[in-house]
């Protein structure tokens, strides 16, 4: 019976999230094919520790590669590693899609000629056939792919959060994968990752999102949406082109046509009016909470929620209760 | 035959021919580029000539070096008729005007040339005393050539010095005309007695002037192919060939052939330009007008208008060498194309597209349809722009709108105010007076809408019978063109063409200068022919009729300033009805002027597709512009775009004393009786 593949992402010594999620997809496609599940697990010296959290999400065998040109991300090798691995017989090889997946996928289906299904939602066997959903033209038409058995494993790259980690405790057997050539012997070789501010939540990802507008009159009244931010816990904060153009924010923060395009379970619009520059980048957020001292502005139109008031007064008060309401719990 | 008359004979031909040599050279660079003939509306084009080229209306416009430039310029011309007469001198000895011409005839021709020598020595002196003391700003920058300059003015200031002295000698030889026709040479020359000259001297003052002169205006005029100042021998021609002031529509950018089978889309090099274009170049005497005006440079960008024709007479003289010698350019050649080598990117996306650089050029040079096909190229042939224009490009393409919402949300803004679509219209077999164009803007924008909504209820208050388009109307295309994505621009413009027609709209009111530049004049090279009003016009001609009915109560006394939108203004010389329209609607308010005003009126730094992309450097061009309207003194700032609106109402939020900023139809609605 054929077995599922999976590759394992650990990123600064931590195993990524998106790696359980596959691990659970590959447990789930492995039980429809009556196989196993197997994961890559590969990563600077000591990387074999994260065996024991694939196999509480149902893998069966972690092929372990230590090594430490493997610290950082390695295409050249890894892909090869992956590749090698994945020809001996698999039904599928799951890769999770994040910005290094979206990298590494791809160039294993070239190394095996293999079929590749980006993007997917959704993964069941029918069959001989895999059959992969995936959405298309930003999420307004998913799609459903039917791929049928053909000479070598599919690589499917999985949409981050759309597969869940179910735990599926298993005890995991170990077994080394040795890379064939030298790893450390490729053509790129990373020299540096500079990373930003740590603690920052990237926009993108953020669950919220506080942003602020001109309404705030100065740099240093942005302390405000901060401290809301910070009362959330999970909110990073964003700002209106105006505010990143008067140099109040660095660039990178602005959340607008021209700048980052959000769509956060909650957006707080602080001060913000509501030009159409800003709206075009956050009206997709699922929940949109308006905060403005003009009853008119036309933030109030796109807004689930308004509030006609003096951001100075409202922004502490609502923090202040956020952070009495997180505290009870 | 003499011997001097035998040496001038000789340095004649020499002239003569030096002069056609580089004369067919010139002409030969030219052809290595494309672009059609201009001889078409020839009337039109003798009025431009006469009245940009020979009354100098442009040039007047700048109230220092325009008179000074004019009376030289004038002078020039006057002083033709000495310039034969001395020519034909050199080789028939003897010959004068006044061999023939009776004697009144003949003093008038004196008196207009030293008339003219003396008022062209005063502008000579007032010209290099401002390039040379005064420098006015925007005679820097660019490396304009400055020695060049100087060195003309002096050249001029020699002819005329010896010519005043070829007339004040031969009047110490034989004083036979009226004082009073030479009133310049007649004192010289009384100098010249008064100081005992010996007759020798005399004569000798008169030979060496007489030649220097002669052989001056040989060297002038060999001069000038190599100079700047070919300005000289080309500005005329090239007013004349010029599309910039007619014929045809004003401000439209060429259709482009997107079937061809050209290497290329848009221009890298001048070879891919126009003959006119690079007509442009030579023609260009790097006044700095046109830079002088730019919104762009004015706010710290490194666009400059200016150095954009000079780079191209550079590039020009460059390439064409190698290319008219007929050897094939090596490679390094190539490489050094104007893009990216002279002309950089983000040069190019300064630019506003507001058109004052056009506008103000007194040579009717085009400096922004260079500018144009060398973003065509950068978006089509090498997919090369700011990255954030990318989610611009997609929603026009998908969205049909440069912001991702959705077609169907777009009349939105009309829910229960009972206006019809075109859609049901027809469907009864009705037509309306007049389709309302609503635009992008006017239907997403959130404060637009308030716009959009204030011209419907003008509209029903007159009893105008309009219609929408709802949900089939499209982007009218000008972000996409003016972007240089023009092959996105034809898709959006064949669909509302073909929706237009479809409905068999002949009449269109828009609410956006955009739109109603697009539709109005742009649309008409694809097929599309429509009558196309903005709406100012519009509520105007309504207003006139008396057909808005308008409540008697006092307004609060309000003192306006009225910003003019580029593609109403300097694109379509609407600059009236706006300002009738706060008039007539608000009778007790004071409409004042910024110190920019009409066909000078600064951009509001959204055109050209500037809306959609980040501005990095130097100061905000809206800022710019709201502090000259607020300095007005104005409490409120109308404007007749929603672009303008939302730039202008955006630059300094927040802060103390800011002006609110309203759409004429506003105004007009606020006072409509309920």
């Amino acid at each position: 019976m054929p077995s599922v593949l999976t590759y394992a992402e650990v990123r600064g010594g931590d195993l990524r999230k998106i790696s359980l999620e596959a691990a659970s997809a590959a447990r789930a496609l492995a039980d429809a094919y009556g196989g196993e599940a197997h994961v890559i697990l590969s990563g600077g010296p000591g990387v074999g520790a994260h065996a024991g959290a694939l196999g509480e999400h149902g893998a069966d065998v972690a092929f372990v590669s230590e090594h430490a040109a493997f610290a950082q991300y390695n295409p050249e090798a890894l892909s090869a590693l992956v590749a090698e691995r994945a020809r001996n017989g698999y039904a599928a090889v799951l890769i999770g899609g994040s910005a290094r997946g979206k990298d590494l996928a791809p160039r294993v289906a070239a190394k095996l000629g293999a079929a590749i299904l980006s993007d997917v939602t959704a993964l069941a066997r029918d069959g001989d056939a895999l059959v992969a959903t995936h959405p298309v033209y930003t999420g307004k038409v998913t799609a459903t792919l039917r791929l049928t058995a053909g000479s070598g494993p599919a690589v499917v790259s999985l949409r981050p959060g759309a597969f869940t980690a179910a735990p599926a405790p298993r005890t995991v057997r170990i077994e080394t994968a040795a890379p064939s050539g030298d790893p450390s012997a490729v053509r790129v070789q990373v020299k540096e990752t500079p990373s930003v501010d740590s603690r920052k939540l990237d926009l993108a990802e953020a669950p919220v999102i506080v942003s602020g507008g001109r309404g705030l009159k100065a740099a240093e009244n942005f302390k405000l949406v901060e401290d809301l931010a910070a009362a959330f816990g999970n909110a990073a904060v964003g700002a209106t082109r105006a505010v990143t153009d008067d140099g109040w924010r660095p660039h990178s923060d602005q959340i607008g046509q021209t700048g980052r395009q959000v769509s956060p379970a909650l957006y707080v619009a602080v001060g913000i009016s509501g030009a159409i520059q800003h709206i075009a980048g956050m009206r997709a957020s699922r929940c949109i909470v308006a905060i403005n001292k003009d009853a008119e502005a036309p933030i109030f139109k796109v807004a689930d929620y308004g509030i006609v008031g003096d951001v100075f007064e409202v922004v502490p008060a609502l923090t202040a209760a956020i952070r009495a309401q997180r505290a009870k719990g | 035959m003499s011997l001097s008359q035998g040496i001038f004979l000789f340095c004649l031909a020499m002239g003569a021919a030096f002069f056609a040599y580089n004369a067919q050279r010139l002409v030969r660079y030219l052809r290595i580029a494309g672009g059609g003939s201009r001889l078409n509306d020839i009337p039109r084009r003798i009025w431009n000539l006469l009245s940009i080229g020979f009354a100098q209306t442009k040039i007047l416009r700048d109230p220092v070096a325009g008179p000074l430039h004019a009376s030289v310029f004038w002078g020039f011309i006057i002083l033709q008729v000495g310039a034969i007469e001395i020519l034909v001198q050199g080789v028939a000895r003897g010959f004068a005007y006044g061999n023939f011409l009776p004697a009144p005839l003949h003093w008038v021709f004196l008196l207009s040339q030293e008339l003219t020598a003396g008022v062209v020595l005063v502008a000579v002196a007032a010209l290099l005393y401002r390039r040379i003391l005064v420098r006015p700003k925007r005679l820097q920058g660019d490396r304009v050539h400055s020695g060049d300059a100087i060195l003309i003015l002096a050249m001029i200031a020699a002819l005329m010095v010896t010519l005043l002295l070829v007339s004040a000698t031969q009047r110490v030889i034989n004083s036979e005309h009226p004082v009073a026709v030479q009133p310049v040479s007649a004192p010289l020359a009384g100098i010249l007695m008064a100081l005992g000259t010996s007759p020798n001297v005399v004569e000798a003052i008169l030979a060496v002037s007489w030649w220097s002169h002669a052989l001056l205006i040989l060297v002038f005029l060999n001069y000038l192919p190599y100079s700047k100042h070919l300005h000289v021998i080309v500005s005329l021609p090239n007013t004349f060939l010029s599309n910039t002031s007619g014929p045809g529509r004003i401000g439209v950018m060429p259709l482009m052939d997107l079937e061809s089978e050209s290497e290329h889309f848009g221009a890298s090099d001048v070879d891919q330009l126009t003959w006119k274009n690079l007509l442009d170049g030579y023609t260009c005497t790097e006044c700095g007008r046109c830079t002088s005006v730019c919104p762009a440079n004015i706010t710290g960008k490194l666009l400059s208008p200016r150095k954009v024709v000079i780079d191209t007479r550079k590039r020009t003289m460059e390439l064409a060498p190698q290319l008219v010698s007929g050897d094939a350019p090596n490679g390094d050649i190539r490489e050094h194309r104007l893009l990216d080598k002279f002309i950089t990117e983000e040069e190019l996306w300064a630019c506003t597209s507001c058109r004052a650089c056009v506008y103000e050029c007194p040579v009717s040079i085009d400096q922004l349809e260079i500018i144009n096909e060398l973003r065509r190229y950068l978006v089509l042939s090498e997919s090369r722009f700011p990255e954030e224009v990318q989610p611009a490009f997609e929603a026009l393409e998908r969205n049909g709108a440069p912001w991702a919402f959705s077609p169907s949300s777009r009349a939105e803004w009309a829910a229960g105010l009972d206006i019809p679509t075109m859609a049901e219209l027809s469907e009864r077999g009705e037509t309306p007076e007049v389709l309302y164009w609503v635009g992008c803007m006017g239907s997403f924008d959130e404060r637009a809408k308030k716009t959009t909504v204030a011209v419907a209820r003008i509209l029903k208050a007159a009893g105008v019978r309009f219609a929408i388009l709802g949900q089939e109307e499209r982007c009218n295309g000008d972000p996409a063109r003016r972007m240089g994505n023009e092959y996105l621009y034809q898709m959006l413009a064949k669909q509302n063409i073909e929706t237009l027609d479809r409905y068999k709209v002949k009449a269109i009111v828009t609410n956006c200068p955009h739109c109603f530049h697009q539709i109005g004049n742009e649309y008409e090279s694809l097929g599309g022919h429509y009558e196309v009003v903005h709406h100012s016009t519009y509520i105007a001609a309504l207003l006139e009729q008396g057909r808005i009915p308008l409540s008697q109560g006092q307004a609060g006394a309000q003192r306006i300033v009225y910003h003019d939108a580029c593609y109403l203004g300097r694109y379509n010389d609407v600059y009236d009805a706006p300002r009738e329209v706060i008039r007539q609607a608000l009778p007790v308010i004071d409409v004042v002027e910024a110190k920019r005003s009409k066909d000078r009126s600064l951009c509001c730094g959204a055109g050209g597709g500037r809306m959609w992309m980040e501005e990095r450097t130097g100061k905000r061009i809206n800022l710019e512009r709201k502090e000259e309207l607020a300095a007005t003194g104005a409490d409120t700032v109308a404007v007749a775009c929603p672009f303008c609106m939302t730039m202008l109402g955006d630059a300094g939020k927040g802060t103390d004393g800011y002006v609110p900023v309203v759409d004429v139809a506003e105004l007009v609605a606020g006072r409509l009786k309920a």
